[in-house]
């Protein structure tokens, strides 16, 4: 719809042209046709003359024509090309303005245009989704840390307020500093979390012996999984190697373990396997316990996102973002599925396709 | 714990640096302040120190990277502790590259400091070369792996093995967990539940078990220690 006019200034210079030509040919066609009789009528005594003037007006008029037609069509498509482009910037102008809900219109036509706005539009989509997922982060943030900074508050305000035994007074200094602990955490988490969606950490990837890392974590995460009873096994594949950053991928292979170890009724297991499609690596840590929602399961990932049977745990609410996040910044995906009972959550990595043979 | 040291500060933030001060003189350390680059530099040239703590970022063309590399071309060994708002781990091999001995992150706890300051003091005069590590009557063969506590003989996992070894190279000094994380299992972050403690639980159960002195001891918002003083 919007450059229907454009397209019709178009058409009416390209039929502008046609008619010129018909005009140019026709006062070529006059001299000549002229010519020609006088020529066959009695050729000793052509009237040069005769012939010479429609020719040069010929062509003089046609010249003219041409000039004015292509002023016409110019002065016609820039008319077209700035009504639209006026269009864009009015549209582009209300979203400076804060409405991030407006998008440009378009027709279904694929011409360059519409192209351009589909593909504005598609970017303005994207730029509404991250400032409405960052204004839920400033929300979460504001909440998370207040209840501990009221706390916190709270707590020093009674220390204060009557005479109290030492031990007492030391005990809630002690709560107190668990308090401002829990708040440096928060921070650190966000923080990391920014560094890698900023891929600033590249820098930090190497090859990665991936049966090792797991392996490693697994060790560390042993004793937790002891101390509550539940075995936790992996059983290394053959060897696969894979450019990364091994201390992000420990770290979100921990965070995956330690859900899993919370949530688990009976054990949980680590598979690791190689799809050669995709060239992909997929690392899973299951568990048979309460599993998670369909509903819960796309927005487990953003930040702060806490579902109803989590809220009794500890924990910030970070944990699987940076899982999501480090799963991007190696060129993959965080996915969830049921394991009925249970959860499968799987860490998909990219891998240049090479498999390191013993 | 315990042996008083002559740190020098250089720390450009002065709150930061008054409650450094104030903390060190407290568990009994002489401190000097500098607070800029070039003073830093000076007066690190001109007096021994036992150690430094030393701020990254300063204001000046001096910053503390800088100092540091200075120091050390000029042959100058004193234990250095970066301090730094940078923690990203490149920022942190960067540090240690450039001749740090430590690193530690703003914010960050006193115990947490003094633990890291203690640990770097003790570093640089001990030798790693020891083959038989002990404290009272706890006994670790490095060479055999065999582990006694009096005439007990205990079995260790590798992994509680390794933190042992830890620990008695840095016994009655506190160990943070941090320190443990990174120097154990160099991993740099924070795990999400507290692993290290359940670690330090299962080494106490095999170690202290139905043993009078407890040696390795919780202390109160720093840490470890492996000691058996009273």
């Amino acid at each position: 719809m919007i450059n229907r006019f454009l397209r019709l200034s178009t058409l009416s210079v390209a039929a502008g042209y046609v008619v010129v030509s018909l005009v140019v040919l026709g006062m070529f066609a006059i001299p000549v046709v002229y010519g020609w009789q006088a020529m066959l009528a009695d050729p000793k005594h052509v009237n040069q003359q005769l012939v010479e003037v429609p020719f040069w007006l010929g062509l003089l008029g046609a010249v003219g024509m041409i000039f004015l037609i292509g002023i016409l069509g110019r002065v016609f498509i820039r008319k077209a090309l700035l009504a639209e482009i006026n269009r864009i910037s009015t549209t582009t102008n209300a979203i400076i303005g804060g409405d991030l809900t407006l998008r440009l219109q378009h027709a279904d036509s694929n011409d360059e245009l519409d192209l351009l706005a589909v593909t504005v539009n598609r970017t303005l989509d994207q730029i509404e989704q991250l400032v409405h997922s960052n204004r839920h982060v400033s929300d979460s943030i504001a909440h998370d840390l207040r209840t501990p900074l009221a706390e916190l508050r709270f707590r020093l305000e009674s220390i204060t307020m009557v005479q109290r035994p030492v031990e007492e007074i030391l005990n809630e200094i002690d709560a107190s500093i668990v308090d401002v602990d829990r708040v440096i955490m928060v921070f650190n988490a966000l923080l990391r979390l920014a560094k890698i969606d900023h891929s600033a950490r590249r820098s930090g990837f190497e090859q990665v012996d991936i049966n090792k890392m797991i392996e490693d974590v697994v060790d560390f995460y042993q004793p937790l999984a002891e101390i509550k009873g539940i075995p936790l096994t992996f059983e290394p594949s053959e060897k696969i190697c894979a450019e990364g950053d091994p201390l992000l991928l420990a770290q979100a292979i921990g965070n995956l373990i330690d859900n899993a170890l919370k949530y688990t009724h009976s054990k949980v297991w680590i598979d690791l396997t190689f799809l050669p499609a995709s060239f992909r690596i997929s690392i899973t840590v299951s568990d048979d316990g309460i599993g998670i929602t369909d509903e819960d399961k796309p927005r487990v990932v953003e930040r702060f996102y806490r579902s109803n049977t989590s809220h009794d745990t500890e924990g910030v609410g970070l944990g699987l973002s940076l899982v999501s996040a480090v799963a991007r910044l190696h060129g993959g995906s965080f996915e969830l599925s049921d394991a009925n009972p249970g959860l499968h959550a799987s860490l998909l990595i990219q891998t240049c396709g090479r498999r390191t043979a013993q | 714990m315990g042996n008083s040291m002559k740190i020098l500060v250089v720390e450009d933030n002065d709150r930061v640096a008054q409650f450094l001060r104030k903390s060190l003189i407290e568990v009994g350390h002489t401190v000097d302040h500098a607070c800029n680059g070039e003073e830093g530099m000076s007066t690190a040239c001109g007096n021994a120190y036992d150690a430094i703590i030393m701020d990254r970022l300063l204001p000046d063309e001096v910053d503390g990277i800088n100092i540091i590399m200075a120091l050390r071309k000029q042959g100058n060994k004193t234990p250095i502790l970066i301090l730094s708002a940078l923690s990203e781990v490149d920022d942190r091999i960067f540090g240690l590259k450039s001749g740090g001995d430590d690193y530690l992150v703003k914010p960050f706890s006193i115990g947490e400091l003094l633990a890291r300051m203690d640990a770097i003091v003790r570093r640089t005069q001990d030798s790693l070369s020891e083959n038989i590590l002990s404290l009272g009557d706890l006994q670790m063969n490095l060479l055999s792996h065999k582990v006694t506590r009096g005439e007990k003989i205990i079995m260790l996992q590798p992994r509680e093995f390794k933190l042992l070894e830890y620990l008695m190279r840095h016994s009655n000094q506190v160990v943070t967990r941090t320190m443990l994380l990174e120097n154990i299992w160099d991993y740099h972050f924070d795990p999400q539940t507290n692993v290290i403690d359940v670690h330090i639980s299962k080494l106490r159960q095999k170690i202290d078990a139905n043993c009078e002195v407890q040696l390795l001891r919780t202390i109160r918002n720093s840490g470890y220690m492996l000691s058996n003083d009273d």
